[in-house]
């Protein structure tokens, strides 16, 4: 197991988040977080990063018990980190936000700038340009070239495809194949149920800050009920 | 005015605000990174003043090594004062109100002020120049003052090693990193906290650096901590705050400015730098090189 994340409560202020969840990831599976807006999805991976730490329970990763450990020592150990809202640096140029994901490999698949802008030549020509010039599929390049700059283990991607063109969503879905194939596992979160299906392993559902469905997608095909009450397909 | 006065004028001004813009750079820095504002600067680069004076009596003689030996050692010295004043006070206030800030660092100028009060006294100190320093050069047949020449050759050196830092370095990446977004920095794997004392440290460099240039430069007393954080908010106002290149047209500005309104206004060019702060503020809140705050 890489990843294990036992029974956390995670809260915003005095609002309580995230209620008993609990989710396993395997080294080499991509793991989707299905939920609607608010479900608890973003915060679930921003308590495994231990950028909003949870109140109680445990997050494991590789072994080592890693619970409201500080972000960068998480990022350190191995896991990437794709916020939803990107949050490219604007002042920078695209080469320095990636120069600034840089981290001595320790992962498997270690990642050099060569080999991002080979995956996504548009980088390479636009390695000189501001990051705050860039357009949101661009972006969303960025964001996710950065933290694989660092050659993470655990890919954390947080609703990748919001607002892409299908054209680019269809890149997104090939990329993350791409990843899975070279031995980085991923834990996506998603609205985007058909997008999810097709390029996952399992599913857990989140709703209200609890998991209320998790299997495989096979299974999850399957379950008409569970989609018609938690996916609106 | 003839065109050597002119000249004479402008060299003046020209060096008056490279000191600035090295005490100002820091205070502006520093904001940029750690979103607050440090009325101690003012204190911490009395400080340096203070301490290069000290150190300067124990080396004795007006070598330019000795002053070379008070440029690099008393900034360092400064700047380990403010690694213990980041770790121990600033780093607990950085996620609160701005009020709360406020008085941190308004309290530590109180402190400060006193603390150097108590150890070099209220009188009027100051380090003398090098030989090599103290008179003056010719320049076009002008008899410049060498030591405002010393700083027009040093602040843009100052100017550019930071400019070079911040653009062109992986760590000049980080540090600008962390004004956009330090969460996300630290999601990267980068240690945020240590980004922010250094670059505290770095503040309090320029700082000192200032200081000692300072003590050289004119007598030092115990007004001229309040006197520069004024001045400060003045130019980063002006140029921007958390910009540094806004800093060093602030600094400028209002070195030259100063410089050249004492001629026909006298005292009430002192005026100017709150004159202009007043209509930046006015015109564009956010300063020349500076961002509107999302």
């Amino acid at each position: 197991m890489l990843l294990e994340v036992q029974a956390i409560n995670t809260f915003y202020g005095l609002s309580h988040i995230l209620f008993d969840v609990s989710l396993q990831v395997d080294r080499g599976e991509v793991v989707v977080l299905l939920g609607r807006n608010g479900a608890g999805k973003t915060t679930t991976m921003r308590s495994v990063m231990g950028l909003t730490p949870p109140k109680s329970g445990k997050v494991i990763f590789n072994g080592n018990d890693i619970t409201g450990m500080a972000p960068y020592k998480v990022a350190r150990l191995g896991i990437g980190f794709v916020p939803e809202d990107r949050r490219i640096f604007p002042d920078l140029t695209v080469k320095a936000n990636l120069d600034v994901g840089v981290r001595k490999s320790k992962g498997k698949t270690a990642w050099t700038i060569e080999r991002i802008y080979q995956l996504f030549p548009r980088l390479k020509e636009l390695a000189n340009r501001r990051g705050g010039n860039l357009s949101g599929g661009e972006q969303q390049m960025l964001t996710i070239a950065r933290t694989l700059m660092g050659s993470p283990d655990l890919i954390l991607l947080d609703e990748p495809s919001e607002g892409l063109a299908p054209i680019i969503v269809k890149g997104l879905g090939d990329f993350i194949d791409l990843l899975k194939k070279e031995g980085t596992t991923v834990l996506l979160s998603e609205q985007n149920v058909k997008f999810s299906l097709k390029h996952s392993d399992r599913a857990y559902i989140v709703d209200n800050g609890h998991i209320k469905y998790e299997g495989t997608i096979a299974d999850l095909e399957q379950n008409d009920d569970v989609k018609k009450r938690y996916l609106a397909v | 005015m003839t065109w050597q006065l002119f000249v004479f004028m402008m060299i003046n001004g020209l060096s008056q605000g490279m000191l600035l813009f090295i005490i100002a750079s820091g205070l502006s820095l520093v904001f940029g990174v750690l979103r607050v504002i440090n009325f101690a600067h003012g204190s911490i680069y009395m400080i340096g003043a203070f301490l290069a004076y000290s150190l300067s009596t124990i080396l004795s003689g007006q070598s330019l090594i000795g002053f070379l030996i008070l440029l690099m050692v008393v900034p360092p010295v400064i700047a380990i004062l403010g690694l213990a004043l980041e770790v121990t006070l600033f780093r607990r206030v950085y996620r609160e109100e701005h009020l709360l800030q406020l008085l941190l660092t308004y309290a530590l100028v109180l402190i400060l002020d006193d603390l150097v009060r108590v150890i070099w006294g209220g009188e009027p100190r100051s380090v003398a120049r090098p030989e090599l320093l103290a008179g003056s050069v010719d320049i076009f047949g002008m008899a410049l003052p060498s030591y405002n020449v010393f700083i027009l050759v040093v602040g843009p050196m100052i100017a550019i090693g930071l400019w070079l830092l911040l653009y062109r370095t992986r760590t000049g990446n980080i540090i600008r990193a962390a004004v956009s977004f330090p969460d996300t920095l630290g999601a990267l794997g980068v240690n945020v906290s240590w980004v922010m004392t250094s670059t505290f440290m770095l503040g309090c460099w320029l700082a000192g650096f200032g200081g000692v240039l300072t003590a050289g430069l004119s007598n030092i007393d115990l007004g001229i901590g309040m006197q520069t954080i004024i001045e400060c908010f003045a130019v980063v106002v002006i140029g921007g705050l958390g910009s540094v290149g806004g800093a060093l047209l602030g600094s400028l500005i209002i070195g030259t400015g100063l410089t050249f309104f004492q001629l026909p206004f006298g005292r009430w060019a002192l005026v100017f730098p709150y004159a202009l702060m007043a209509l930046v503020l006015i015109i564009r809140p956010w300063g020349f090189f500076g961002k509107p705050e999302r």
